[in-house]
This record gives C-alpha cells, structure tokens and sequence, in this order.
C-alpha cells in the first residue's frame, strides 16, 4: 500500500472509512513511519484547534447558561389568548385594545395591580387616551417551553427609551433588530432600549416562569404582561404587539 | 401547541448554538442573536416539516446567519450601548476575556470562513455527512476540505505564535 492521503487519515481518525478500509489503512499504519507520524501531526494539530477553541469558549458569557436554563424552565404558562384562528385572535386583540382605552376599565384594571420594588421607581401613571379607531394591536405568543413578545416599533423618535421591567426574578432575553440596543439576557429588573429614529423590531424570549413584564415608552406605560397575559394598558399608536405565528 | 421535542434537548441545542456562533463570531450578543434566531425558527416551522436531524439543522441555520451577517456587515452597522448599567461588568475581567477572543479570533481569521466551519463542526462532534449538510458542501468532500482546512489552521498558528 502507498502512503496515504492525508484525507484519508481524516476520515481514519474520525471513524468515518468502512471496515474493510480501515484494517487495510490500519495495518499500513504499522508498517509505514511516514503515515504513522502523518497520523500524529494531524492528531496533535487537531488538539491544538481544541484547545485553542477551548480558550474562545472560557470566554463566554457565565450567564448563558443559567438563562438558556430558565428559558427553558419546565413550568409553563398558559395563554389565554383564542388561538384557533387569526380573525378570532385579532378580534381578542382589539378587545384588549377597547376596553384598555377606556378610561373607566383601565383605571379600574390598574389599580388592581400591585407593583414591586421596580414599579416604584417611577410609578409612571398611564396616560389615558381615546382609543385609537383601528390601532392594530394583539396579543403575546407565548411558544411553549419559553415565550417570545415581538413587539414592532414605527415612527419613534430617536433617543425614546423603550423598557421592560420585570418584577419577578427570572431572566428575559432581548433582541432589538433596528434600536440602538444589545442583545442580550438580563436577570429580573430592567432593560432599556434607547431607539435609533428607524422602525424595529423587539424580541422578547420570555421564559414560562415569569409572572409580570412592563412595557414603557418614555416611562408611560403602555402594555402589561402578566401571568403570561398581555394587557395593552395606554393606546399608542407607534408601538404594535403581535401574535407571532407558531 | 405540542413540542416534538424535550425541554432538555432544546436547552442543550440552545447552549450549544451560542456556542458555535460565539466562535464564529467572537461577539457574544451576536452568538445570542443567532441562536436565538434559530431556536425560533426550528419551534416556528410546522411540525409536519420539522427535521429529521434538528440539531445540524439548527448548525445549519446559524452558519447560514453569519454567512448572511458577514455578507451585510458592511452596510449595517451594529452598535452595543451598555444602557442603564446599572451592573456594570468588571473593567479588569471584561478587558481580560476581549483579549482573549481577539487572540482566539486573530488565529481563526486567517482561515476561510468555511475552514473555520468544517473545523468546529469537527470539533462540536458532527460526522462528515452532517458537516456536508451544514456546510453544503458534497458529503465525498468534506474529509479532503478538512485536511486542507487543518493544514491552513496549522500555518496560521504558528505563523500567530511566531508574532
């Protein structure tokens, strides 16, 4: 038997020759000094690519993997968002956003809500506008195990500070596409998205164990998440919620 | 809805999504991004059209995403504002783990991206057949690609060290 390639030291290595190949290649091996020590350089330049990748990943982020964790935490929740076809979810959605708007049911929904430590902050108080007369709207698609809130932005200033707060301790990931922010994971508190003047797109993956979000824009409060419901609690017109398709 | 797959798997599938992208790329929002991405699309497609080998499908998605993101980076300009730090990372540690992806990163470069590829795909435990299909490259290449591949990983890192 000749020497042999190089690639076929691969695939030696890697178990990838058929039987019959690899006992021929495996006693060429034992005859041949070249091949052999062919055999070790690529083994040893492999451990050197291992160990190099090693470095790159002790230089992660320690967080991730305690929030891939909880992202995929096995409890669940439940929406309570009609599923069973877009007219009817849309039309879930524009009753949140009527009886939201409504001056009456919205100051009555908010005071029943007990914010935390975080909501006195700013305590903003919402405003409460006229509902808008076809403002879409919709509700939050919580894919199970986790949940993910895309959320679209349009028409907003540069420098409007979109946050979310959470009030529960569990980590939330957020993924702008547009707004001049990270993405990234944060542990309970809050995120605060400074946007970039051009419309965007916000992902949040919210993991099934949290029970409240906030939703802001310039410190009004403008939609709720709680208990994996989404309650659009201020009309405006330049942030929409949808449903995302599963 | 009705996973077709364990919570476990999906944890783990995730983990190692940010992972690959985070050696590609050397940034981790943008490991987070990607993986996220493609989580999301694997629990978005229909289940009649889910795949059979779901973990190199979502290898597959991600090494597409930062193909796709090298291909725009120059037109789009990603910026990372640290907004309300109010846990600011530790200047010493921060700097420590940037020297070292820049490091890392620095041998890497000098190797095709799709070297860089088949390389941690090799090392992230795929067989050749699945590394062809991530990459998309024919299955009969790949064990001729990835000796070429090491031998450029060889050069360049002792070319690095020599530096």
């Amino acid at each position: 038997m000749t020497h042999s390639f190089p690639h076929f030291l691969i695939e030696f290595a890697d178990g990838e020759l058929r039987p019959g190949q690899r006992e021929r290649l495996q006693h060429h091996l034992g005859e041949c000094s070249h091949c052999e020590a062919a055999l070790s350089e690529l083994k040893a330049t492999r451990t050197s690519f291992a160990s190099l990748l090693a470095e790159l990943d002790q230089a992660e982020p320690e967080v991730w993997s305690a929030s891939v964790q909880a992202i995929y935490a096995p409890q669940r929740v439940a929406l309570p968002v009609e599923r069973s076809s877009r007219s009817q979810r849309w039309r879930w959605a524009a009753g949140i956003v009527l009886v939201s708007g409504a001056a009456v049911a919205s100051a009555t929904m908010l005071r029943n809500y007990t914010f935390s430590a975080v909501e006195t902050e700013a305590a903003p108080e919402p405003a409460v506008p006229a509902p808008p007369p076809a403002t879409p709207s919709g509700g939050v698609f919580v894919d199970a195990p986790g949940g993910v809130a895309r959320i679209e932005l349009s028409a907003v200033a540069a420098g409007t500070r979109v946050s979310f707060r959470v009030t529960t301790d569990s980590m939330i990931g957020l993924h702008s596409y547009g707004a001049s922010a990270p993405s990234f994971v944060a542990q309970s508190g809050r995120i605060v998205v400074r946007m970039s003047g051009r419309p965007a797109e916000l992902r949040l993956l919210v993991p099934a164990s949290i029970t409240q979000l906030q939703v802001l824009v310039d410190g009004q409060r403008v939609a709720l998440i709680e208990q994996g419901r989404l309650r659009v609690t201020a009309s405006d017109r330049r942030i929409s919620f949808e449903v995302a398709e599963p | 809805m009705i996973l077709q797959y364990a919570t476990e798997d999906l944890a783990a599938w995730h983990r190692d999504l940010l992972r690959y992208g985070h050696r590609l790329t050397g940034e981790a929002d943008v490991a987070e991004d990607l993986a996220q991405e493609a989580m999301l699309r694997l629990l978005r497609s229909p289940a009649a059209s889910r795949p059979d080998n779901p973990r190199a499908w979502l290898y597959r998605v991600v090494t597409n995403l930062v193909r796709d993101r090298a291909r725009s980076l120059d037109r789009v300009q990603r910026k990372y504002v640290p907004i309300d730090a109010d846990e600011p990372a530790t200047p010493s540690a921060d700097f420590e783990r940037r020297e070292t992806v820049a490091r890392v990163r620095a041998v890497l470069e000098r190797l095709t991206p799709r070297d860089q590829e088949m390389l941690i795909l090799r090392e992230s435990g795929f067989q050749h057949s699945e590394i062809a299909h991530i990459v998309g490259v024919k299955p009969q290449s790949v064990s001729v690609l990835l000796s070429r591949a090491l031998e450029r990983f060889k050069a360049a890192y002792l070319s690095e060290a020599r530096l």
